[in-house]
């Protein structure tokens, strides 16, 4: 009995032991609480908030650690995190505060690129006054000696940069170009300067040295944005002016055609508003024109109106850059090289002219649609161009469907004098219209670029105009003369509406862009 | 007749031998194997070494591009301070830490080649304060270069991307004809070794101040200040860096006239000097002086000032005065002319 009770005690006292043994260690996973590797854990679970807390809840315990520099460096990037997300200022400062003593006790190239990215970030909001600029200069030069220290690292030599360096030239020259459209005018230079620093670093890339086809595409991609990042600095002579180009190209990139990418359209076409309100010589007017048409012509929306405004402002501006080009022609050539990397003026007259042909087509079609015929009439000037697009043949055509649709409507009127005037006034704006049509296929189709169908099809629209108008002895004479070009192939004579009614499509008008 | 033993014997120590021969065979190749890689990594710790100094030129081009571009002073002078802090990280420390051991870390056939590239970063410091305007402040930058590779102002160099290379000299006289109407004169400051930290962290451009002078020279006297409180941290082009001496010498650039320094701190005192036209009478030193700084006539300096007095044409009363360290009160009109000292507290 004794001995079972001594036994019974000896299990006692192991218990008690393994029962403290388990304390002591729990108490040990409590102080691993501040374990880097969780830290980084909780960081890569988007755990800012977490972090935020853990951090100012142990702030003496991580003052004094071994490893410092990686908490205070998670911290700062947490705080920084959730200021981006839209918490208070004293977020950023504390972030700042936070890397600035994880860069001080031990110098990491992330560490200092982190502390530069929230230093500029902290005065986003107040950039151009006096003492953001010299936080906006040590922000960049701390991310900028992050990034030569990273290149140092890395082989010079084998013309490949790796994919921390190419995320972190991106966040770089967003800040470079912060500060050169919003900055003060006597840090432009410098910035611009630094600019080209780090395209310098890509020019000498050769991505198809690269095995790994993601790395490669990477490396082209950046490569690409970095040659248009330097030319952009000579832009208008004027890098400020560049940055607005710059940055309408990378928004258009983003833009898809799905609604969910439209502020990416709208942020294009502000940045080169921006930039075109700036410029001074006219090439570069003409460039920025062109910009703003080219990405006019991309809007998809079901919002029909919204489509109208912008293929009108589009087609605008193509028009108006034309006239730059064309009518002024002289005084550009008088003018020399405006800039460096300016393109050459014939590709840029010919961008335009694709430009204002897929503008005006989205237009016609949509006013048309709209069935505000009176508006696609009033743009039959707009062919008085001599030039050419691919829907031209099609444009023309609704022009006069658009004006026989008038003066059918105006013949239901009283037989007024006025009213007489405004049917004869359709009436020929129809015809003139479906005549120049009509001879617009006739000249392709002699140089053979357009197909017998088109013609004959071009041939029964005009013929039957004609006929709706009363014009029989016209048109039997163009049947007659035509008629054998399209054998069977022409229809028997039917009304107006034959005219083209499909709206612009990958064939005919606005392109489906191509990513 | 050899027994069996023996010639068991034999037989195995002429294998022992052989396996001898072969494993020192083996370690000899592994050695020279070794000594190779050493070679190549040598070689590859050059590369890197060659790669660093032609980033850091490469980006002195693209700043000194840009200053000949920009009019503005103000515009070109954070231009300027960039490729100093370049030249001081990547040209001057470098230099510091590699001293002798350069030569060996250097192949001996690319020698010249990196020496002049050396040489180009001082150059292209050069050619960013005769860009902004002050040739005389380029001079010690030139100095330097063509102490690295003599016939350095012979070298062709691009500086602009749509222009062909020119001479480091034809780039020069080029931006000698947009001197500056205010001609700068080279004042020497030697600085005692004393300065503490609080000074250290009090001296910023906010709190320093150059006054005097004439009207319109705002820009000469930051540029000023700004050379004054980098030599005073040390991140100077110089060929004292890190010099363990009592003093070490640093250049700051004024037109000739009367200055007065102001440390802007509760502590601080003023202090007045002259400048004269002569270089060779610009010597001053500079310490640490309370919350402030503190600047006189170098001792040493007396008998040069004495001929100063007659040859610059300063007033004999102002030119003698002050020599010494205090030597005159702040406050009297005879400190107005030369210079001094601590007591001119206010």
């Amino acid at each position: 009995m004794h001995s079972t009770q001594k036994r019974f005690s000896e299990y006692q006292y192991v218990w008690k032991m393994f029962g403290l043994l388990m304390a002591l260690l729990l108490l040990a996973n409590s102080a691993y609480a501040l374990d880097v590797a969780k830290l980084k854990e909780m960081y890569k679970a988007d755990d800012f908030q977490g972090i935020s807390a853990l951090c100012q809840e142990k702030k003496a315990e991580i003052d004094k650690d071994e490893y410092v520099d990686r908490f205070l460096y998670f911290c700062g990037q947490a705080n920084f995190n959730l200021f981006e997300k839209g918490g208070p200022d004293t977020l950023a400062t504390q972030a700042i505060d936070d890397l600035e003593r994880s860069l001080y006790s031990y110098y990491l190239p992330s560490t200092a690129f982190a502390l530069g990215k929230a230093r500029v970030a902290s005065i986003k909001t107040q950039m151009g006054s006096k003492d953001s600029m010299s936080v906006l200069k040590q922000g960049i030069n701390e991310m900028w000696d992050a990034i030569t220290n990273k290149h140092a690292q890395e082989d010079y030599q084998t013309d490949v940069l790796s994919d921390q360096i190419l995320g972190w030239t991106i966040s770089y020259y967003q800040a470079l170009i912060d500060g050169l459209i919003q900055g003060d005018e006597n840090t432009k230079g410098w910035l611009t300067a630094r600019i080209r620093m780090i395209s310098d670093r890509y020019a000498q890339t050769i991505p198809a040295n690269i095995s790994d086809q993601v790395r490669r595409g990477n490396l082209e991609t950046v490569s690409s944005w970095m040659r248009d990042l330097y030319e952009s600095t000579y832009f208008d002579r004027n890098a400020a002016i560049g940055m607005y180009k710059f940055l309408g190209e990378r928004n258009k990139e983003e833009y898809d055609q799905s609604e969910r990418t439209e502020p990416k359209f709208m942020l294009a076409l502000d940045h080169y508003k921006k930039g075109l309100s700036l410029t001074a010589s006219n090439k570069a007017k003409a460039v920025m024109k062109e910009k703003i048409s080219d990405l006019t012509q991309w809007i998809i929306s079901e919002n029909k109106e919204k489509k109208i405004f912008y293929y009108r402002l589009g087609f605008q501006h193509a028009k108006d850059a034309l006239k730059l080009l064309t009518t002024r022609g002289n005084i550009i050539l008088a003018e020399g090289m405006a800039y460096h990397f300016e393109p050459p003026t014939d590709e840029l007259i010919e961008l335009l002219r694709k430009d204002y042909g897929r503008n005006l087509s989205g237009l016609l079609y949509f006013l048309w649609e709209r069935k505000d015929y009176q508006a696609v009439v009033e743009l039959r000037s707009a062919f008085s161009e001599n030039f050419d697009w691919k829907t031209k043949l099609n444009d023309l055509l609704r022009i006069s469907d658009s004006a026989a649709k008038i003066a059918r409507a105006v013949y239901s009127l009283p037989r007024t004098e006025r009213n007489i005037a405004a049917f004869d006034n359709s009436k020929w704006i129809c015809l003139k219209s479906s005549y120049e049509a009509f001879h617009y296929a006739l000249n392709k189709s002699e140089k053979q670029e357009l197909s017998q169908e088109e013609l004959c099809s071009t041939l029964d629209a005009y013929s039957a105009f004609l006929i709706g108008f009363g014009e029989l002895a016209e048109s039997g004479q163009i049947v007659r003369l035509y008629g054998p070009l399209c054998k069977d192939k022409l229809s028997t004579y039917g009304s107006p509406t034959q005219t083209p009614t499909q709206a612009p499509s990958a064939t005919t008008g606005t392109e489906e862009k191509s990513q | 007749m050899i027994s069996r033993s023996r010639s068991i014997f034999l037989a195995q120590l002429l294998l022992l031998l052989m396996i001898l021969a072969v494993t020192s065979e083996k370690a000899t190749a592994q050695e020279s194997k070794k000594y190779q890689d050493i070679s190549q990594l040598r070689n590859k710790e050059y590369s890197l070494l060659r790669s660093k100094i032609e980033w850091a030129v490469t980006d002195m081009v693209r700043l000194v591009e840009e200053i000949r571009r920009l009019d503005s002073l103000w515009q070109k002078r954070p231009l300027v301070e960039n490729v100093e802090e370049i030249l001081f990280k990547e040209v001057e420390i470098p230099l510091y830490m590699y001293g002798e051991d350069f030569s060996r870390r250097v192949k001996k056939e690319d020698l010249p080649k990196m020496t002049e590239f050396y040489a180009r970063a001082f150059a292209l410091a050069g050619m960013a304060r005769v860009f902004e305007g002050f040739s005389s402040s380029s001079e010690v930058y030139f100095e330097r270069a063509k102490q690295i590779f003599p016939d350095i102002l012979n070298q062709s160099i691009k500086i602009d991307s749509f222009e062909s290379p020119r001479s480091v000299q034809e780039w020069i006289d080029e931006g000698k004809k947009h001197e500056n109407t205010v001609q700068t004169v080279r004042v020497t400051l030697h600085a005692k070794n004393s300065f503490s930290q609080v000074i250290f962290d009090n001296l910023k451009p906010e709190n320093v101040e150059l006054q005097g002078g004439s009207k319109g020279q705002e820009y000469i006297q930051y540029v000023a200040v700004y050379d004054l409180l980098m030599g005073l941290s040390r991140k100077v082009s110089t060929d004292e860096l890190f010099a363990d001496g009592e003093e070490r010498q640093f250049f700051i650039f004024l037109p000739p006239g009367k200055y007065e320094l102001v440390v802007k701190l509760p502590n601080g005192v003023k202090n007045k000097f002259q400048v004269f036209p002569d270089p060779a009478n610009n010597h001053l030193i500079i310490e640490s002086k309370q919350d402030g700084l503190s600047i006189y006539y170098s001792p040493n300096l007396v008998e040069t000032k004495e001929e100063a007095k007659t040859t610059s044409g300063i007033p004999s009363s102002s030119a003698t005065a002050g020599h010494e360290k205090g030597a005159i009160d702040a406050g009297s009109s005879k400190t107005a002319t030369v210079g001094s000292a601590g007591s001119g507290k206010k």
